[in-house]
């Protein structure tokens, strides 16, 4: 009882807010330039407008893309990203910002990657908290400066980050990545290309295995390193390395960018201090922000305490602890079926490919027909689909009312499908005599998956 | 100082554990440079000094663009020149004596620079891909209708896509085969109306002409070509490697087999062979494209079977080195497989899909089985993507 108390004490204790105003700037800086870059790269029409048809969650299969217009969602989206980087209207901003955000991801799941899920729910819990209490122009709107926050607002921050991390590296701890090195193995061979270390090093096995036990721990340790002041730089020294090694190595866009700015939230009141003290720096050369500050009233600690929310966010948090063992709840390899796969931080995983065709039958004739996959998918949305099941089975349910609007009748669609995950070889999917239309979405145990012919030990 | 002990004991263990794996993969590479001989290899010593470097330790996939431009690609394309320049002969002979006996000989000589033809259709990159030289040269089925228009009219534009099934192969195929019911027939259309003879001289010179543009370009590029083999969307070795795949599945598979077979429509539609006029030389043109395939896929030369290189096999067999079964040998039965399941359908495949639709169906099924080896085995092991999506992963 007494550590419980210790915490809760240590929860509510009143700190200085300029952690979360800190993090508020990043993390408006960030999802401003990343919405700015996915405009700049034309991913709004290849992956949203243009395609004819979209993947969607179950149970959000009425959003659509909005055609023409989408781009004012995205802009919807950039606005309040700057909005909230500023801290002006920040309430308003961080929720308009949440649910753009949160739209755009839930139009097609093809798209679906973890740091976007990361930046949803981070968003959410931001709705929530006061990251405009200082160093925001709403301080100079209100006539308000914070001088004093509860602490669980930054420990939520903190938690979802410490969940982040350490899930991802719990799930690297199985067979596949730590006594086989794969898929690190088939990637780092394959970077045969990159300079300096890919002719030589990147193909010796030592250095697959290697970088596959130094990223389980790296992932597992990092939350706890960062926590703690004696290996706070340390720490940090290993995420800009970890980070930027990985993004020279692998396409993940933003993502390195957003761990590395998001850690600093563990570092000290101190060094937000200063960090907002530059940033203070950079903005008195702007002449309009130079005498602002003699008209805030400072409040000394003021208790923005809400027990509701306090609660919400707690709520939050113990959900993120939680859904990631959902995959406990059916049978089979995860790896294989993806049942419980997503919003789980499991990250670079699997090299996993299929080959996936459909054949519609009509049922009374026996006459039957391929599908030409790419009369309806896009090359991305193609190769998402055929090696996961849920993608598979709402995409036969689309063929076959594609099919009978068309004028076919009894149909049928069954599928033909091979996958190889890690290095195996490839090995029948999908039950090849069930007729896929017969078979609902949902979360329901899908009995059609074949069994995987391996096993893969661990989380 | 903590932080530089922790980077100076990574550096130690980096450079101690560089020493030890030399050995690996030496034997491999053995068994291939001794059979590589390029024609290239005496003039260009810088080349060929610093790849032998290389293949010391790793797979030189330069080595193997090299052998596949070489060996295969130039040579079959002066094949297909040279056969070309043998058609255009005959169409000469033809043009100022329109005898049976003539037509006969511009019959024979389109089949043969038909048969080169499906030695590089494959090969839809660089020039070949810039100029829509496969589109041009062979799809079936032929638009009649276009090419009896473009005949009356005398005048037409080649370059236009909408002219594309009105000219190649196919096309001289229709006029050589296709404008009367039988050769007596055929042979009057082509005397009595010298537009006929016309529009075919003028497809068979805009081929030739293709093909040299094709030619010499390849000629130019050669040595510049093999040295992109970066592991990326525009590298000419994944390219190279996605086009055989492309080609596998869509030209050979698809177009030859699956459309006609009535593999993606509701009923058959056998007059979408290839080789749809002459009526019996469906089978000797897959046979010819599976041999080609066959030779891409385990480096063979392209003149002389004897002689073999980099490829697809040594480099899978490469990265597979540790495993008791390789992919590549179970490609190579697939393909056998396949092609013996070819050599049992009919000559003309469309009397075949006429008279039992199931044998050609089962063929096709047979072609089919090497597609998912190709496209998710054999990727994920050289890790090639199959499409190339602008988008982050995570």
């Amino acid at each position: 009882m007494l550590l419980v108390n210790k915490f809760k004490s240590y929860l509510f204790e009143n700190v200085n807010p300029a952690p979360l105003a800190f993090f508020r700037v990043c993390f408006g800086f960030m999802m401003f330039f990343g919405i700015l870059r996915f405009w700049v790269k034309g991913w709004i029409e290849t992956l949203y407008t243009e395609p004819i048809f979209h993947f969607s969650y179950y149970g959000f299969s009425w959003i659509d893309d909005l055609g023409v217009y989408t781009y004012i969602l995205f802009i919807v989206c950039g606005l309040s990203a700057l909005l909230v980087m500023i801290g002006l209207f920040y309430r308003t901003a961080i929720i308009l910002f949440f649910l753009s955000f949160t739209y755009i991801e839930l139009i097609d799941k093809t798209t679906y990657l973890n740091h976007y899920y990361f930046v949803s729910v981070l968003s959410f819990l931001l709705c929530f908290i006061p990251a405009n209490a200082t160093f925001s122009l709403d301080n100079l709107r209100k006539k308000i400066d914070y001088s004093h926050i509860p602490r669980y607002y930054i420990t939520t921050i903190q938690g979802l980050i410490i969940i982040v991390y350490f899930y991802s590296g719990l799930a690297k701890v199985n067979s596949d990545w730590l006594i086989k090195a794969q898929p690190l193995g088939i990637w780092l061979f394959s970077k045969y290309d990159m300079p300096l270390l890919g002719d030589y090093l990147f193909q010796q096995p030592w250095i697959h295995y290697l970088m596959s036990w130094g990223g389980m721990l790296y992932d597992l340790t990092i939350p706890f390193m960062l926590l703690n002041k004696k290996f706070r730089w340390f720490a940090f020294t290993l995420v800009l390395f970890f980070h930027l090694f990985t993004a020279i190595l692998f396409p993940i866009g933003m993502f390195p960018y957003i761990m590395i700015l998001s850690t600093l939230i563990f570092f000290s009141e101190d060094f937000h201090k200063k960090g907002i003290a530059f940033f203070n720096k950079v903005i008195k050369i702007i002449p309009l922000f130079k005498r602002s500050e003699n008209k805030l009233v400072k409040r000394e600690k003021i208790k923005i305490f809400d027990r509701p929310i306090a609660i919400l966010l707690g709520i939050v948090i113990l959900i993120q602890i939680l859904l990631p063992f959902r995959y406990l709840l059916y049978p089979g390899e995860l790896f294989w079926h993806e049942q419980g796969y997503r919003f789980s931080w499991r990250v670079m995983l699997m090299e996993k490919r299929g080959y996936t065709q459909f054949k519609i039958v009509d049922s009374v004739t026996k006459k039957q027909f391929y599908v030409k996959n790419e009369d309806f998918l896009t090359e991305f949305q193609e190769k998402q689909m055929s090696f996961q099941p849920d993608f598979i089975l709402e995409f036969a349910h689309h063929l076959g009312s594609f099919y009978t609007n068309y004028g076919h009748k009894n149909i049928q669609v069954y599928a033909d499908s091979y996958v190889a995950l890690n290095g195996r070889k490839s090995q029948q999917f999908i039950d090849p005599n069930i007729n896929l239309l017969e078979q609902p979405n949902g979360f329901g145990n899908k009995e059609w998956i074949l069994p995987f012919n391996d096993e893969i030990k661990g989380f | 100082m903590r932080i530089t002990k922790f980077l100076i004991f990574l550096l130690i263990f980096v450079l101690a554990c560089q020493k030890s794996d030399d050995v690996l993969s030496n034997q491999d590479q053995t068994n291939f440079t001794s059979n590589i001989q390029t024609k290239k290899s005496s003039e260009n010593s810088y080349d060929s000094e610093s790849s032998e470097t290389n293949s010391n330790k790793t797979f030189s996939r330069e080595e193997m663009l090299r052998f596949i431009v070489n060996q295969i690609i130039i040579p079959a394309y002066d094949n297909l020149d040279t056969s070309l320049g043998e058609l255009k002969t005959s169409f000469n002979l033809f043009n100022t004596d329109v005898t049976e006996e003539n037509l006969t000989d511009l019959r024979n000589k389109w089949l043969n620079s038909y048969k080169s033809w499906q030695h590089v259709e494959m090969y839809n990159i660089g020039k070949a891909m810039e100029t829509y030289f496969w589109l041009k040269s062979n799809i079936y089925p032929v638009d009649t209708t276009r090419v009896n228009t473009n005949i009356e009219n005398g005048s037409y534009d080649l370059e236009n896509p909408n002219n594309y099934s009105a000219q190649g192969f196919p096309t001289i195929e229709y006029l050589l085969y296709g404008l009367g019911d039988d050769t007596s027939k055929n042979l009057n259309k082509l005397s009595d109306n010298i537009k006929n003879r016309d529009y075919l001289g003028a497809i068979i010179d805009a081929l030739i002409d293709n093909t040299k543009t094709v030619l010499s370009d390849w000629n130019s590029v050669e040595d510049e070509f093999i040295t992109s083999t970066e592991n990326s969307a525009s590298s000419n070795l994944n390219m190279m490697v996605n086009d055989f795949i492309y080609y596998y599945e869509k030209n050979f598979r698809t177009n030859k087999f699956g459309i006609p077979g009535g593999v993606f429509s509701s009923k058959e539609l056998p007059d979408r062979v290839e080789g749809y006029f002459s009526e019996s030389f469906s089978k000797e043109l897959a046979l010819e494209s599976m041999t080609s395939i066959k030779k891409f896929f385990n480096g063979v030369s392209y003149q002389d079977k004897e002689v073999k290189g980099h490829c697809l096999k040594s480099y899978l067999d490469y990265i597979e080195s540790a495993s008791n079964k390789l992919l590549s040998d179970e490609i190579n039965a697939k393909l056998d497989i396949a092609e013996n399941s070819i050599k049992e359908l009919e000559n003309n495949f469309a009397s075949q899909i006429n008279s039992d639709l199931t044998t050609i169906l089962r063929t096709y099924d047979d072609i089919q089985a090497t597609v998912r080896l190709l496209k998710v085995d054999m990727l994920q092991v050289l890790n090639i993507n199959v499409d190339y999506v602008d988008a982050d992963g995570d």
